[in-house]
C-alpha cells in the first residue's frame, strides 16, 4: 500500500515532480559529467604518450622537449642530427626510434616529418587514399581534415612555425595523399608527411652541412633499459632524453589542486541537488499534510509514514539518476563529436563514477529528508481532522 | 448487562494555555449508541480524539478503559495500533486520498495493515451498497458531493469491523437522503453489537439513530450533553 501510495503523490502532482526530477538530474549530471571528464581528459593526455618511453631532442628543458614532441603543444630546444638517431637506432636496448622535424604548420595543425613507420607507431589508418610516397605528400589527421575540408588531392602551403603568423613556403606546396581515421591519439592533429619534405622546404633557409630531426621518438626493449638509457644518454651526448610518463606526471601533479576543486565543485553541485530536493519533499509536506493526518487516523503506524517520505524522496533521486545519467552521456558524446574526436570514452568508468554520484545522493538523500520525516512525526492529526 | 467495552472516569483534556474540558465518568456498552452533544468548541471532537487515541490522556486527567485497555497508560504506536480494529474513526473532515479511488480509499485502512482479503473486498462492497453509493465505487473523491464523501467515510470506518465507532459529526452538513443512510448505517452497527460514539450538534440525529424500522437495526441511544 505504501508503494502504492508513493506513486500516486508523486503521479499527482507531475509538474512538480518533473521540476524536482530536472534539479536533481541537473546537479547530478554535472557532479559525474566533470568528474568523468576529468579523468577521460587526464587518460586522454596518458594515452598520447602510450608507446613512447624516451624522447631524445636537443639539450634544454626534459619537460619543454616533452609538449613539444608528444602533445605538439610548445617550441623544440633545437634540432639533432639525424645520424644521432641512427646510433640510437642501433643500440641494443632501442626497440625502435622514430625521428620527426618539426618547424611548419597548417591551419595551426603540425606538419610532422617522418618516417613511414610513424603512422603504425599511433595505430593510424587510412580512411582514404595512401601512405606519403613522394617528398610534399601528405597526410591528414581525421580532426584535422574535419576541421580544414582537405580532401585527397588538394593542396596546400605550409607556414614557419606555428600558428597564422607564420611565413608561408609557397614554392613547395603540398599534395594530400591521404586522410586518416580518428585515433583518438595526437596523429589526428597533424599532417603527416616524410622527412625529405621538411627538408626540402628547408633547404633555401635553414640549409645545413647534415640532415637533421627535431626529435627521435624511442621505444626501448625492457624496464631495465628504461632505468639506464635516459641518464646515459643525457651523460654521454649532447642529447636531452626526457621520459614523457615522468614528465606528464611532474605536471599533473602540479595540477592536483585543480582535481581537488572539480570534485569539491562536484560536491557542492551534488549538495544543491539534495537542497532542491528537501525543498521539493517540504513544499510536498506542506500540501500533504491533511493526506498524513488521514493515513495516522487510519492506523497508519509513525514508521509506515517515514517509509512514504522516504519512499519519495528515494523515488525522485532514482529517476534524477537515470535522467542524470543520460544527460551525461549526452554531454560526453557532444564533447567526443565536437571538440575531441577520437575521445576514448570509458563507460564503465563513467558507470562507476555515476553509481558512486546515485550512492552519495542517495545517503544525501535520506539525510534531507530527515528534517522531513521530523515534521511528519509531529503531523497534528486532530487538528487536520477535524474543523479547526 | 454484559461489562461495558468502555469505561470513562473522571476524564478532562487541557490544551496549553486553556482551560481542562471536563467530561465526566460514562460508559459505553456494546449494541448502544452514545451521543455526545454540546456547544459548538464544548469538546466534543476533544473527546472523540482521546478516546481514538489521537490525543494521549495526561497522567492527572482520568482513566478511559477500551476493552480492557487503559489508554491512559499505552504509548503513542499501541494507541496507532487500536485503528482500526477496535476503533473505526470516522473524523469531522470528511477527508480522503485524492490520488486513490473511491474503493481504495475504502480500503485504506485494511490495506495500511497488509489485511486486504477476497473477503474485505465483498464487505467493502457490500458496505458501498448497504450506503447507496456502489457506483461510485471507481470515482476520485473530487467528485463526490458532501453527503457522498459523508458515506464513504463512514464505511471506511466500519470496514475493518470495529468494537467502537467514534463519528464525529456524521451528518453535519448532509441532505435529508444522506443523513439517513448514515444514520441507518451507524444504527445497524450498533445492533449486531458494536459501541458507537456520535459527537453532533444536530439536533435530528438522535431521531434518526432511534428510529429503527424493525427489530434488527434497533439500539439504545443515550445522550452525553458536555458544559
Amino acid at each position: 500500500m505504501i508503494a502504492r501510495l508513493i506513486v500516486r503523490f508523486l503521479w499527482e502532482r507531475p509538474w512538480q515532480f518533473a521540476l524536482a526530477v530536472t534539479l536533481c538530474a541537473l546537479g547530478l549530471a554535472s557532479a559525474v559529467s566533470i568528474v568523468w571528464l576529468q579523468s577521460l581528459l587526464e587518460t586522454h593526455a596518458r594515452r598520447q604518450a602510450e608507446g613512447i618511453d624516451i624522447v631524445v631532442g636537443a639539450k634544454g628543458s626534459p619537460l619543454q622537449n616533452v609538449l613539444a614532441a608528444v602533445y605538439y603543444l610548445d617550441v623544440p630546444n633545437g634540432n639533432i642530427r639525424l645520424s644521432e638517431v641512427d646510433t640510437l637506432r642501433a643500440n641494443p636496448m632501442v626497440a625502435k626510434a622514430i625521428p620527426i622535424a618539426l618547424g611548419d604548420s597548417v591551419a595551426g595543425a603540425r606538419i610532422v616529418g617522418t618516417t613511414p613507420e610513424f603512422v603504425a607507431f599511433y595505430g593510424a589508418t587510412l580512411a582514404s587514399g595512401q601512405l606519403p610516397a613522394a617528398p610534399m605528400d601528405a597526410l591528414v589527421g581525421a580532426a584535422v581534415a574535419a576541421r580544414t575540408g582537405l580532401k585527397v588531392g588538394d593542396s596546400f602551403v605550409g607556414a614557419h612555425g606555428l600558428g597564422d603568423a607564420g611565413i608561408d613556403h609557397n614554392s613547395y606546396p603540398y599534395r594530400v595523399s591521404g586522410l586518416l581515421k580518428p585515433t583518438g591519439r595526437v596523429i589526428d592533429q597533424t599532417v603527416v608527411t616524410l622527412l625529405e619534405s621538411v627538408w626540402l622546404v628547408h633547404e633555401g633557409h635553414a640549409a645545413s652541412a647534415e640532415k637533421e630531426a627535431t626529435f627521435a621518438l624511442i621505444q626501448l626493449k625492457s624496464p631495465i633499459a628504461m632505468a639506464t638509457l635516459p641518464r646515459l644518454i643525457n651523460q654521454q651526448t649532447g642529447l636531452q632524453a626526457a621520459v614523457p610518463a615522468m614528465e606528464s606526471a611532474r605536471l599533473l601533479i602540479s595540477f592536483d589542486w585543480v582535481a581537488l576543486i572539480i570534485k569539491a565543485f562536484a560536491v557542492v553541485l551534488v549538495v544543491a541537488a539534495m537542497a532542491s530536493l528537501l525543498g521539493a519533499l517540504l513544499q510536498s509536506l506542506a500540501r500533504q499534510a491533511p493526506e498524513l493526518a488521514l493515513l495516522r487516523a487510519m492506523g497508519a503506524s509513525r514508521t509506515q509514514l517515514s517509509a512514504l517520505m522516504l519512499g519519495e524522496s528515494l523515488v525522485l533521486i532514482t529517476v534524477s539518476a537515470v535522467v542524470a545519467a543520460a544527460l551525461a552521456l549526452v554531454g560526453v558524446w557532444a564533447l567526443r563529436s565536437f571538440a575531441l574526436p577520437g575521445l576514448a570514452i570509458d563507460l564503465q568508468q563513467g558507470y562507476l563514477f555515476w553509481l558512486g554520484g546515485l550512492l552519495i545522493a542517495i545517503v544525501l538523500a535520506i539525510v534531507a529528508t530527515i528534517p522531513v520525516l521530523w515534521q511528519t512525526a509531529s503531523v497534528d492529526v486532530a487538528a487536520q481532522l477535524s474543523s479547526r | 448487562m454484559p461489562p461495558a467495552l468502555l469505561n470513562v472516569h473522571n476524564l478532562s483534556h487541557r490544551f496549553e494555555g486553556r482551560r481542562a474540558i471536563p467530561f465526566g465518568s460514562f460508559a459505553v456498552h456494546a449494541g448502544s449508541i452514545l451521543l455526545v452533544r454540546g456547544a459548538s468548541g464544548c469538546g466534543k471532537s476533544t473527546l472523540l480524539h482521546l478516546l481514538g487515541g489521537v490525543l494521549s490522556i495526561a497522567n492527572d486527567s482520568g482513566t478511559a478503559m477500551l476493552d480492557d485497555i487503559d489508554l491512559a497508560t499505552i504509548s503513542a504506536s499501541a494507541r496507532d495500533r487500536l485503528r482500526p480494529t477496535v476503533v473505526g474513526w470516522m473524523p469531522q473532515r470528511q477527508f480522503m486520498i485524492h490520488s486513490l479511488s473511491v474503493f481504495e480509499n475504502l480500503l485504506l485502512p485494511v490495506a495500511l495493515k497488509g489485511a486486504v482479503t477476497a473477503e474485505v473486498r465483498q464487505r467493502a462492497t457490500d458496505l458501498l451498497q448497504a450506503l447507496a453509493i456502489s457506483q461510485l465505487a471507481d470515482q476520485r473523491p473530487a467528485t463526490l458531493s458532501v453527503g457522498q464523501a459523508a458515506r464513504v467515510c463512514l464505511a471506511r470506518a466500519l470496514l475493518a469491523g470495529p468494537k467502537l465507532l467514534l463519528a464525529d459529526e456524521p451528518t453535519a452538513a448532509l441532505d435529508d437522503a444522506s443523513a439517513q443512510l448514515v444514520a441507518q448505517q451507524i444504527r445497524a452497527f450498533a445492533a449486531v453489537g458494536g459501541a458507537v460514539i456520535v459527537a453532533s450538534h444536530d439536533r435530528e440525529l438522535r431521531s434518526l439513530l432511534s428510529d429503527a424500522r424493525s427489530t434488527d437495526d434497533a439500539a439504545s441511544v443515550e445522550e452525553l450533553i458536555l458544559p
